[in-house]
């Protein structure tokens, strides 16, 4: 745990400008956001296709680079970090969960769930596999840990993959519309997982289209055009 | 849809081409790679068959080859040319003497030779390459044996020691090549020859008859042989196969050609196939990959024909691409193999050559193969339903028995069991990789096994079959006791003294060729037979033969068989001192080319008796302990000056030693040997661009995997390992391949490359070849997923998840 976090918050993000260049136009993405998040939070982002949603979810978790501005979690900046760190920091730091489920197809879900700990080097192992098998069970999955992502449903898949983001313990979770593919049964289910997390004293942070989800959280943070145009929280303050 | 397609789908087929410049030269480079290995092969065969046509043509090659005793004057000479059936009769003095350069070089055998009139050659016309014909003291000599016109020769011909200036360089394409292991030929005028041998007459004499058939050319020597025999000559066939009647159009490197030809065939059929499956791999990954797309186009309203018209405008633009970079470098790398094979032969490379023949089939293999072999995926891709095709999210594939196992062994890396699993993903598509790399796998070993077995045949083998290192042949025969002072010498272990003779072979069936009798002492510790079929020779054998394998095959002679022989006499009365039959008992194998291995082995007893010599030999193998190479030589020259000095004359020659034969042998086989090498080079580069294409469209398949996986925590480190494990499994997987099937296609390949150049071998796998190819197929694999795995590096992770 980070000995600054009483005074710097979790995530902050600073001035954020993202372009991209598309022939000799340059498209904004993002246009100066900035926010912060607390350890902790459970924070919708939301806002019409095109509003630059995924885009700061990507920047977030720095598979992308930004044009300008700065994104620092738990008092790392995480852009000034090479590819290598960067890999390093997103094994130990952060799970994401993808709208599209993006289970190794050729894994079994239990080798799917041991995969990032393998890639951190955390855990013996025996230590893994337990480890990947509790994680399966506290997603309710126990039953199907020996199958391939082929042979359960679009939610287990889900289920399986935010077991998979929490193999490594982290303590941000990034969600790119993780019910967007699902039936509303699935869906519930996965945002049961999700609140269950932030509850535990993850951050969560889920990019979504579905307003209703969204008025479910916390907090929601509205994007349009590349700008915030309302942080509830900010909202509540005033 | 015309329209359309002049539109729209014009600019997809842009967007495919341009758009995705790393794929479309991907895809180009390896339709082209195949097609310039085919192109070169096919061209430089070509090449050399016209090169060594041209070469033979103008040769004006005698049907009939006579070594005539005593030799010939000019009555005789003019006899002959008024003969009907003969349409022209040329001739040439002979006699085999020694040279060095300098005193201070070791002598070499030679041939000394003189035409009546070197401005008036009728038939085997020599050429004139640089300098002047043969005048007063001034010799020519054969070229590119290092010696330069203005040099000085010292030649020893009969004890006389001369020196002289060489005047000329000689091209006489029917001389065997210094880079084939020839002796050097120097050319004087006729009166300078008498001067230097006493001989006045021409001991060999060419003819040749008109309209030339075998049955034709055999009756007109028939008649000469009777004629000349009742002259008071006697006649020995001269040709390089010992036979007397010879086929003007066949020239004597024809089986060496044959044979180069066989291999070069068998392996542009090889690369053709491995270019076929390269090509089938790449359309069928590239269709694979746009299956979306596909549907899209379909969703909106493309119909089947029209995507099957604009993929196919696709693989032919790769096919034109293709066809545009190989042809030209295949014209080249043709014209340079041609070079290097005919100037190993001997013979001047003819003008740059562009062999329209291969640039067709080239052609053909870079635009309509592709077309058609890429119909098959087409098709299937452009049946695909709206709803299959765009059906698809997340992470495709679907895993199968061996994931399911891999996930079960837990003590496994998982970057490890990813890799494996990966590279057994597609099963059709590591059949067509297996097929490629695995192939040039099967083809390194098999042609390096061949390669082996040329060596081992003309190295080990004869070894083993002349255990005794040294071999020394009188010019006249010898008594016993002076030949057998020798073993007293130090170094010297044994001696065993033979009777060779030159001896006519005559089968039930009326063919006859001349042939070298050795009579060897019954049991004999100098010579260990290789046994063909049949027995070797017994103590109390007396008209019992052994063959060679070769011989007895070309005259189809089996075990069991009478044959007549007949041996020359040597007092001048009579032409024959022996004729009568002798039983073949056994077939041995001969290490040496068909061209020189004329052998037959009798009781020396019985020979010695039906020559009429007496207790002489002609013959001495000196067995030294385990010498090799230069202490053999060493001991061989100790051993000639030795006979020497005792008054015992001997043949000069470049072969006294056993190591000697075989390192002659082995230059004999080098174009072939090298030849194979080249072959298993381009195989292997072939190899790796197949793997290194299946690793690139491994990359392009599995982008978003790649995405997830480092959106997950896989460093650069890690995506690198999984593509280079890949690279390494499939290699190694290409590796087993060649363990399975190098051996029966080594088999195969050397069968039938020994049949076409005439040898007889002993198949020797190689299995340094496959530790070979196992560290190649190790260094491919790894090099050919650097790039790929590079390229999932350096790809940008949010666009690898967003990748479609």
């Amino acid at each position: 745990m980070s000995s600054n976090q009483h005074t710097e918050p979790f995530i902050r993000v600073q001035q954020l400008y993202k372009n991209y260049q598309v022939g000799t136009s340059i498209i904004p993405a993002l246009q100066g956001v900035s926010f912060t998040i607390q350890r902790g939070e459970f924070v919708a982002v939301v806002g019409p296709s095109g509003s630059g949603k995924s885009t700061l979810l990507n920047l977030i978790a720095a598979v992308d680079s930004l044009t300008s501005g700065e994104v620092v979690i738990d008092g790392r900046s995480i852009h000034r970090l090479n590819e290598t760190e960067r890999a390093r920091w997103r094994g130990v730091s952060l799970g994401i969960v993808f709208q599209f489920f993006q289970m190794m197809p050729t894994m079994t879900l239990l080798a799917n769930v041991m995969l990032p700990m393998e890639l951190a080097g955390r855990y013996s192992p025996s230590q893994r596999r337990k480890r990947a098998t509790e994680l399966l069970e506290r997603v309710g999955l126990g039953d199907h840990i020996h199958k391939l992502p082929s042979r359960v449903s679009g939610g287990q898949q889900q289920r399986a993959a935010i077991a998979r983001a929490l193999a490594n313990d982290p303590p941000l979770i990034l969600g790119d519309e993780p019910t967007g593919n699902l039936d509303s049964g699935s869906a519930e289910v996965i945002f049961s997982l999700f609140s269950e997390l932030a509850a535990a004293g993850t951050t969560v942070l889920m990019v979504t289209q579905d307003e209703e989800l969204a008025a479910r959280m916390p907090r929601r943070i509205t994007l349009a055009e590349g700008r915030i145009v309302r942080d509830s929280a900010e909202a509540a303050h005033a | 849809m015309r329209d359309v397609f002049g539109t729209v789908l014009r600019y997809k087929l842009w967007f495919d081409l341009w758009g995705a410049r790393q794929r479309t030269l991907q895809a180009v480079l390896t339709i082209a790679i195949g097609a310039f290995a085919v192109g070169t092969i096919l061209g430089a065969k070509q090449g050399v068959t016209i090169d060594t046509k041209a070469a033979w043509s103008t040769v004006e090659a005698p049907s009939i080859l006579l070594r005539v005793n005593p030799p010939a004057d000019d009555q005789l000479l003019e006899a002959l040319r008024n003969r009907p059936e003969l349409l022209k009769v040329d001739a040439q003095m002979e006699q085999a003497i020694v040279w060095r350069p300098s005193p201070d070089e070791p002598w070499q055998p030679a041939t000394l030779i003189a035409r009546d009139d070197y401005e008036q050659q009728e038939l085997n016309l020599l050429l004139l390459e640089e300098g002047e014909w043969p005048f007063g003291r001034s010799v020519a000599v054969e070229r590119r044996f290092g010696v330069e016109v203005g040099d000085r020769l010292e030649l020893q011909i009969n004890d006389r020691r001369i020196e002289v200036p060489v005047g000329g360089t000689i091209y006489n394409r029917v001389a065997m090549a210094a880079s084939l292991g020839g002796d050097l030929v120097v050319y004087t005028t006729r009166e300078r020859f008498s001067k230097m041998t006493g001989q006045t007459g021409f001991s060999t004499i060419f003819a040749a008859v008109d309209n030339y058939s075998f049955e034709t050319a055999t009756q007109i020597y028939s008649k000469l042989y009777n004629d000349l025999s009742e002259q008071g000559f006697s006649l020995l066939p001269a040709a390089f196969d010992r036979s007397p009647v010879v086929d003007p159009q066949r020239a004597w490197f024809e089986e060496l050609i044959t044979g180069i030809g066989l291999v070069m065939q068998v392996v542009s059929a090889i690369a053709m196939g491995l270019s076929l499956l390269l090509i089938y791999t790449t359309v069928t990954a590239i269709i694979t990959q746009q299956t979306a797309q596909i549907g899209e186009l379909k969703a909106i309203g493309a119909s089947s024909r029209q995507i099957v018209y604009v993929y196919l405008c696709l693989v032919a633009a790769y096919g034109l691409m293709a066809a545009l970079i190989s042809a030209p470098l295949s014209v080249i790398g043709a014209n340079l193999l041609r070079i290097v094979l005919i100037t190993r032969l001997g013979l001047d490379a003819g003008p740059p050559h562009i062999s329209w023949g291969s640039l067709a089939i080239q052609l053909a293999l870079c635009i309509f193969a592709p077309i058609l072999i890429a119909l098959f995926p087409i098709l299937r891709g452009a049946r695909i339903t709206v709803r299959e095709a765009i059906s698809f999210y997340g992470l495709s594939s679907t895993g199968n028995r061996i994931d399911i196992v891999l996930a079960r062994l837990v003590w496994l890396s998982r970057v490890v069991s990813m890799a494996i699993s990966n590279a057994f993903r597609n099963p059709s598509r590591l059949v067509l990789t297996q097929l490629a790399l695995g192939g040039a796998g099967v083809t390194l070993v098999a042609v390096l096994s061949t390669q082996a077995t040329l060596y081992y045949t003309s190295g080990d083998l004869m070894h083993s079959i002349y255990p005794f290192e040294v071999q020394l042949d009188t010019k006249r025969p010898v008594s016993l006791a002076q030949l057998s002072k020798a073993a007293d010498l130090p170094g010297v272990e044994r001696i065993e003294v033979w009777q060779t003779l030159s001896v006519v072979l005559e089968t039930a069936d009326g063919h006859s060729r001349a042939l070298q009798l050795n009579g060897v002492p019954l049991p004999s510790q100098a010579y260990r037979p290789q046994l063909y079929a049949g027995r070797w020779l017994q103590a109390d054998d007396t008209y019992a033969l052994t063959l060679v394998e070769s011989l007895a095959t070309q005259l189809n002679i089996e075990v069991g068989d009478k044959v007549k022989i007949a041996i020359p006499s040597r007092d001048g009365r009579t032409v024959w001192a022996s004729e009568r039959e002798w039983e073949v008992v056994g077939i041995v194998l001969e290490p040496y080319l068909r061209n020189l291995s004329r052998f037959g082995f009798a009781p020396r007893d019985t020979l010695i008796e039906e020559a009429q010599f007496g207790q002489r030999f002609t013959r001495v193998q000196i067995q030294i302990p385990a010498a090799t190479g230069q202490n053999a030589a060493q001991i061989a020259s100790a051993l000639r000056d030795f006979y020497d000095r005792q008054g015992v004359e001997m043949y000069t020659t470049m072969n006294d030693t056993v190591a000697e034969r075989s390192e002659m042998e082995a230059s004999n086989l080098d174009v072939i040997a090298m030849l194979l090498l080249a072959i298993a080079v381009i195989m292997a580069a072939v190899g790796g661009v197949a793997l290194s294409g299946v690793l690139q469209i491994s990359v392009l398949e599995r982008r978003r995997e790649i995405g997830v996986l480092r959106a997950i925590g896989a460093t650069p480190r890690v995506v690198r390992s999984l593509f280079v494990i890949e690279g390494l499994i499939l290699g190694w997987l290409s590796w087993l391949v060649a363990l399975a099937l190098s051996y029966p296609v080594g088999l195969l390949l050397s069968r039938m490359l020994a049949s076409t150049i005439g040898i007889s071998i002993v198949y020797q796998y190689s299995w340094g070849g496959l530790l070979f190819w196992f560290v190649l197929a190790s260094v491919i694999g790894v090099c050919a997923s650097l790039a790929p795995a590079q390229r999932a590096i350096n790809a940008n992770v949010q666009e690898s998840l967003a990748y479609e």
